[in-house]
């Protein structure tokens, strides 16, 4: 076993000497000579047989029960021996060997006892070590100055983790240790503590417990959390990337989807009324069938106008929230977001940024609607175009007051009164489209006091651009 | 019109207020309506000789329109479909044409578009039926002559006097007449050129 005992029994073997099993038999054999020359020195006025308890004790605590007895057989001889050659003399022979066999007797007896001990003390720390090192937990001891008093098998499993572990409770303030939960550096009984360099994450606490030498030491225990904290990542990760989806989709898409959704109580109230208008016609309408049909027919009103409040609650969402904010920053953002899009349309990009262009006050999160709606619209112009498609974006600054966003494609271009048309709403040049997308993002750049038009490329497809002015308030 | 006369119509839609609206259109201009809510109650409730037309919504929840029809297709059920399709489902529909269906209509429509569809369909249908009917009692017609009798049957179709027919068959003129009289009688024609309408094609054939 690795790891010093516990209890009592690290406490008696600390202050045993570390020897092993043959050199703690030789030591017992040495110290009995010692202890015999001793003896035999001070003469027999002065015992000194009570000091064979020592090896006695060693032997019965280091090699067990059997070795015991030998070692207090041998004492309780070389004592025989050292009595006879002091030249002690008894008045029957008889006493030497009575004396003797009750030295030996008392030196077995004291073995046996303290072997006894040992055992019994071995198999209650050997539960408590098996528990210990059955545990997931790094389990670990330190005193006050953070030296390792005790570490488990997970501890020790990971020998790089543990260093840092170690490094990290007991210097809370430097190395690793700075990367140690704020909380568990003031001697709280919980902290986070991230491995930078094995990526492993975990949950310390930390307590203070007496120790078996009387001291004051610090008891920790450490749960690997990586897994947990990975998936609490993913999850984040998942719900940020759905966020983002629901952006992407809000403005043209949603649209569509609304006036799909819009058909249904349009088509509904068409029939309920011609079917009133058939049946006063033909002279055989009942009034109660007329008003519930006529009453189902306001109900379908009132769901059109539903439907209509959420195209309208999509498209206002919230107040422009205007900062300082970086054009390119938000270019990059998109260009990001439609990476594998364009990769799976093959179409290449071209994105080319003036890097000297000073912020410009305005929405990020709405330019960035806006900048996805062109580059989708872009996309889909390219759909059915022979290759090369291009895709270009391009921000300049085109005077000192205003900054201009270009997204060029080379798709099929606008149709000949494509500028009058791109004012109406619900104008499209796309099989699918509701011709709401290009009208919001209209609106969005007005409401930063800028300007988006169209234009044809001489060499096919169209550019789209808006422009923004830099002093907007 | 009494209302076992009424014809029937199945409407399927899965929107609760477009189904019930048009059930009160297609009942204010004559028609029983049954209406079903999906393609599998449709499956479980309609009976193949009840209903003359089918409205179908092309989409749904659950089996769409389009399945339903092949669905019926593979069945051998004699029903025109009639597709309604919202915006943006013209390939759909296009897609409905080429697998047979009778036509389709775009939301939200004008009533007198989808009654005129739903009265062709059904006319369709029942022409359909009437020579199916007509061509089946003629093969059972048909099939009553003896083989003497259809002898001098497609003899007779082919304009040949019953002279000529004796001579060809080696019997007299009076057992042509008697035969041709049989046939007549066994084919429900009170004239010649009432056989040769019943007989069309087939004339000169055998």
């Amino acid at each position: 076993m690795r790891n010093a005992a516990l209890h009592t029994l690290s406490a008696v073997d600390a202050r045993l000497p570390r020897l092993t099993a043959p050199w703690s038999f030789v030591l017992c054999v040495a110290l009995i000579v010692a202890i015999a020359g001793l003896d035999y020195l001070t003469g027999h006025e002065l015992s000194l047989s009570i000091l064979y308890l020592a090896p006695v004790f060693l032997a019965a605590w280091r090699l067990g029960r059997d070795a015991g007895i030998a070692v207090s057989m041998m004492a309780a001889v070389t004592w025989l021996v050292s009595v006879v050659f002091m030249g002690l003399e008894y008045s029957h022979p008889f006493y030497y060997f009575w004396d003797a066999a009750i030295t030996f007797l008392t030196f077995m007896l004291f073995a046996r006892v303290i072997a006894r001990l040992k055992t019994a003390l071995d198999h209650a720390d050997e539960r408590f070590v098996t528990v210990l090192e059955g545990l997931d937990s790094a389990v670990f001891v330190t005193d006050a100055r953070g030296a390792l008093l005790y570490g488990n098998e997970q501890f020790y499993r990971s020998a790089e983790a543990g260093d840092a572990l170690l490094e990290a409770v007991s210097h809370p303030v430097h190395g690793a240790g700075a990367m140690m939960d704020a909380a568990l550096q003031r001697g709280a009984r919980e902290g986070e503590f991230h491995d930078a360099e094995r990526r492993r994450w975990y949950l310390v606490r930390s307590r203070s417990i007496r120790w078996v030498d009387g001291r004051t030491v610090r008891l920790h225990r450490a749960n690997d959390i990586t897994e947990r904290k990975l998936a609490e990542e993913y999850a984040r990760q998942q719900q940020e990337k759905l966020q983002t989806t629901a952006r992407l989709v809000s403005v043209g898409e949603m649209a569509t989807t609304l006036a799909h959704e819009l058909n249904q109580p349009l088509a509904a109230i068409a029939n309920y009324t011609m079917g009133c208008v058939r049946r006063l016609k033909s002279g055989n309408a009942n009034t109660a069938e007329l008003l519930d049909a006529l009453d189902k027919t306001a109900l379908q009103a009132e769901r059109a106008g539903h439907i209509i409040q959420r195209v309208r609650s999509l498209v206002t969402k919230r107040e422009p929230v205007f900062t300082d904010c970086d054009i390119n920053a938000v270019i990059r953002g998109v260009v990001a977001l439609m990476d594998t899009e364009m990769e799976v349309s093959g179409v290449a990009l071209d994105v080319d940024l003036d890097s000297a262009l000073p912020p410009v006050r305005a929405d990020p999160v709405m330019l960035e609607q806006v900048l996805l709606n062109l580059a989708k619209n872009a996309l889909e112009a390219m759909r059915d175009s022979a290759a090369p498609r291009a895709l270009q974006i391009r921000s300049s600054r085109t005077n000192d007051a205003t900054v201009e966003v270009a997204v060029k494609d080379s798709g099929h271009g606008l149709p000949a009164d494509f500028e009058q048309r791109m004012a109406t709403p619900f104008y499209t040049t796309k099989p699918s489209g509701m011709g709401l997308g290009l009208h919001i993002c209209r609106s969005i750049v007005e409401a930063h006091a800028g300007r988006l038009w169209a234009v044809r490329n001489p060499e096919g497809g169209a550019t789209l651009r808006f422009a923004l002015p830099l002093n907007a308030s | 019109m009494s209302a076992v006369e009424r014809p029937l119509v199945y409407v399927v839609d899965d929107d609760d207020a477009f189904r019930d609206s048009l059930r009160w259109l297609l009942e204010s201009s004559g028609y029983r309506v049954e209406a079903y809510e999906s393609a599998e109650r449709f499956l479980d409730g309609y009976r193949a000789d009840a209903g003359e037309c089918l409205v179908l919504d092309v989409r749904m929840h659950g089996k769409t329109g389009l399945e339903l029809q092949q669905e019926l297709r593979r069945r051998a059920v004699n029903l025109p479909v009639v597709f309604v399709t919202g915006h943006g489902d013209v390939p759909m529909a296009v897609h409905a044409l080429k697998n047979g269906a009778f036509d389709f209509i775009e939301k939200p429509f004008n009533d007198e578009a989808l009654l005129a569809l739903i009265a062709k369909a059904i006319e369709a249908r029942a022409a359909a039926q009437s020579e199916d009917a007509r061509r089946q009692s003629t093969a059972a017609k048909l099939a009553s002559l003896t083989a003497r009798e259809r002898e001098i049957m497609d003899r007779v179709i082919a304009g040949k006097r019953n002279k000529v027919i004796a001579d060809e068959l080696g019997i007299s003129v009076k057992t042509v007449e008697i035969h041709r009289g049989r046939v007549m009688e066994k084919m429900g024609a009170d004239s010649l050129a009432a056989l040769m309408h019943m007989v069309g094609t087939r004339g000169g054939a055998s």
